[in-house]
């Protein structure tokens, strides 16, 4: 059931995990992606989620590059520091997959 | 940091109430099964990794033991074993056990087990210190995103009003303030270089940043105060609180109380060089009042003066940084190892055995004592932590002037300091002894408002016939005062 709340999405050769903000899920689940996408609902839901990717025990998941979707008022200092950027279109996620392959060749 | 755990026990009471237990401390546990058995916790050991094992002992089918042995790396989790038959306690600490809990167990044991169990965790079987592991990431996470400046984020409902969200978020909001200690240490050990940014005041006792300032009666305490100008007649010399003057009819003009002549003009008749406050609970009248600061948080009331202050900056990873970064190796820090040097029990320890043997062969006289410092927590209190730490190197700093080379101190507690004189009867040794008090007292008068601490001094001759934890136990169970 917990697996059921985050959504594969792939483009290219890179899978992400897509999240919404607020819902429960298991953290430990975003092992073996390559990014997380979190669905912008409130601010507070999504601080709280990234605080628990960023403050993981597990590089493979709090080195994961993040990126929120549906994002649409101008984000603070606190939130551009947690995540990696925006993506407006799921079908198109290029610039956030050069932004990964980025992260991964320094990691 | 959490400890990811589960719960092996065949009672569901148990289960429901340690399971209880586990989640009421959702700070440093989080909860990845339950098991009804041995075999089924070795299921969910094959599916995760898993830190902390609540353990029963006696289940049916594999018990407890059995479940031990057959893990394969044991010494890579912690295990607290519970069961409601005392008989096993010793076969128990045989598997190198973190605790062995008693049925029924209550919530302040239950706390003390994992406080072990998380220090041995990150401590013992990680080989790192809880900020090393959090620098560690800090680094790499700086490093991955080709970050040049950790910078701290004005944040209302942080804890200390700033945050540097990749650290910040590895702390809980009471732990906050540490990861000013973690950026404090990491640049002492070069591995970061700052920029001053701002700073800030911080409550001396739990490092919350939200704070009432307000003026306070000197005499009571009271915030109740009504403040007045302080007038300065100039033809007469007379000053006075603002209230003293009549004021004619209009209410424009003043008359002196003293030569009764009109006060017209500010700057011209009279001045107003000060205000003077009057409490509205005792009456006092002062012009200086003390300046408080009320923590909104823990309530602390502290003077000012004794806040604590923080630079806020910006970070820069060295090249010693970006090695830690890219993982070539990991940082060592120990931030709260700052009196590890001077409260080394250890080290005395071993002095000990050296004038116990000095003694047999020579049969010269040393001597063993404690200087106690009976009320200093009330000034600990007031101080800080930081101010504290400072302090207690001050105080062994004096003692050991006043000591010769050869001799040796510790402090065994932060209120105790542990001392050998070599060499020395036990009469020599009290005067010396006597001295260093007075030392202490007029150290700590003069740099604490006149604080008067109340010492005590146990002091023995170290003993040939007694081992060396017999005659430190000896010490401080004596208690006579000097």
């Amino acid at each position: 059931m917990e697996n059921g709340l985050i959504e594969s999405v792939t483009f290219q050769n890179l899978t992400f995990a897509k999240v919404v903000s607020g819902t429960f899920f298991d953290i430990n689940n975003l092992r073996g992606y390559d990014a997380v996408i979190i669905e912008y609902t409130n601010k507070m839901a999504v601080l709280d989620l990234m605080g628990s990717i960023r403050s993981h025990e597990d590089q493979a998941i709090y080195l994961l590059p993040v990126f929120f979707y549906r994002f649409y008022r101008e984000s603070n200092k606190e939130m551009r520091e947690f995540a990696d950027g925006t993506v407006n279109d799921l079908q198109n996620l290029e610039a956030a997959a050069n932004q990964i392959n980025e992260i991964n060749e320094r990691v | 940091m959490k400890l990811n755990c589960i719960i092996v026990d065949d009672d569901p009471v148990f289960r429901v109430m340690l399971k209880k237990m586990v989640e009421s401390d959702d700070e440093r546990l989080q909860l990845r099964g339950i098991a009804e058995s041995g075999e089924e916790a070795q299921q969910i050991f094959r599916q995760q990794p898993i830190d902390l094992i609540f353990l029963d002992i006696q289940m049916p089918g594999m018990s407890g033991f059995e479940f031990i042995e057959a893990l394969e790396n044991p010494d890579q989790v912690q295990i607290i074993l519970v069961t409601g038959n005392k008989d096993h306690a010793l076969d128990a600490f045989k598997y190198d056990v973190v605790d062995y809990l008693v049925k029924p167990i209550t919530k302040n044991r239950f706390d003390q087990s994992v406080n072990k169990a998380v220090r041995n965790y990150t401590r013992v079987l990680q080989g790192q210190s809880v900020d090393t592991r959090i620098f560690n990431k800090l680094a790499k996470f700086m490093n991955s995103r080709d970050m040049q400046e950790l910078t701290p984020v004005p944040i209302r409902s942080t804890k200390i009003g700033y945050a540097y969200p990749m650290l910040t978020a590895n702390y809980s909001y009471e732990q906050e303030h540490k990861a000013l200690e973690l950026l404090d240490t990491a640049e002492q050990e070069r591995l970061l270089t700052s920029e001053f940014v701002d700073s800030v005041y911080l409550c001396n006792n739990c490092y919350n940043s939200s704070l009432h300032i307000r003026e306070t009666c000197p005499n009571c305490q009271s915030t109740h105060l009504e403040a007045e100008d302080l007038v300065h007649h100039f033809s007469c010399a007379y000053v006075g609180p603002l209230s003293d003057f009549y004021l004619k009819s209009d209410g424009e003009e003043m008359i002196c109380p003293k030569c009764e002549k009109t006060l017209n003009h500010i700057g011209v008749d009279y001045d107003k060089p000060s205000l003077v406050y009057e409490c509205q609970n005792c009456d006092q009248s002062f012009q200086n009042p003390e300046v408080k600061g009320k923590c909104h948080d823990c309530g602390a009331d502290t003077k000012v003066e004794h806040l604590v202050k923080k630079d806020i900056c910006k970070y820069q990873l060295t090249k010693a940084g970006k090695q830690v970064g890219s993982g070539n190796f990991d940082a060592d820090l120990n931030p709260d190892g700052r009196l590890d040097d001077i409260m080394d029990t250890d080290y005395l320890r071993r002095m000990l055995k050296k004038a116990v043997v000095q003694k047999k062969e020579s049969r010269e006289n040393s001597c063993l004592a404690d200087i106690q410092f009976q009320n200093i927590s009330e000034l600990y209190e007031q101080v800080g932590q930081d101010k504290t730490i400072e302090l207690i190197r001050e105080l062994h700093q004096i003692i050991e002037q006043e000591l010769n080379a050869t001799d040796d101190v510790i402090f065994s507690n932060k209120a105790t300091a542990r001392i050998l004189i070599y060499n020395s009867s036990l009469k020599e040794a009290k005067v010396r002894l006597k001295k260093i008090v007075e030392k202490l007292g007029e150290l700590i008068r003069d740099n604490f408002d006149g604080f008067e601490t109340e010492f005590s001094i146990q002091v023995q001759t170290v003993d040939t016939n007694q081992s060396v934890n017999a005659q430190l136990n000896a010490l401080s169970q004596f208690n006579s005062n000097y």
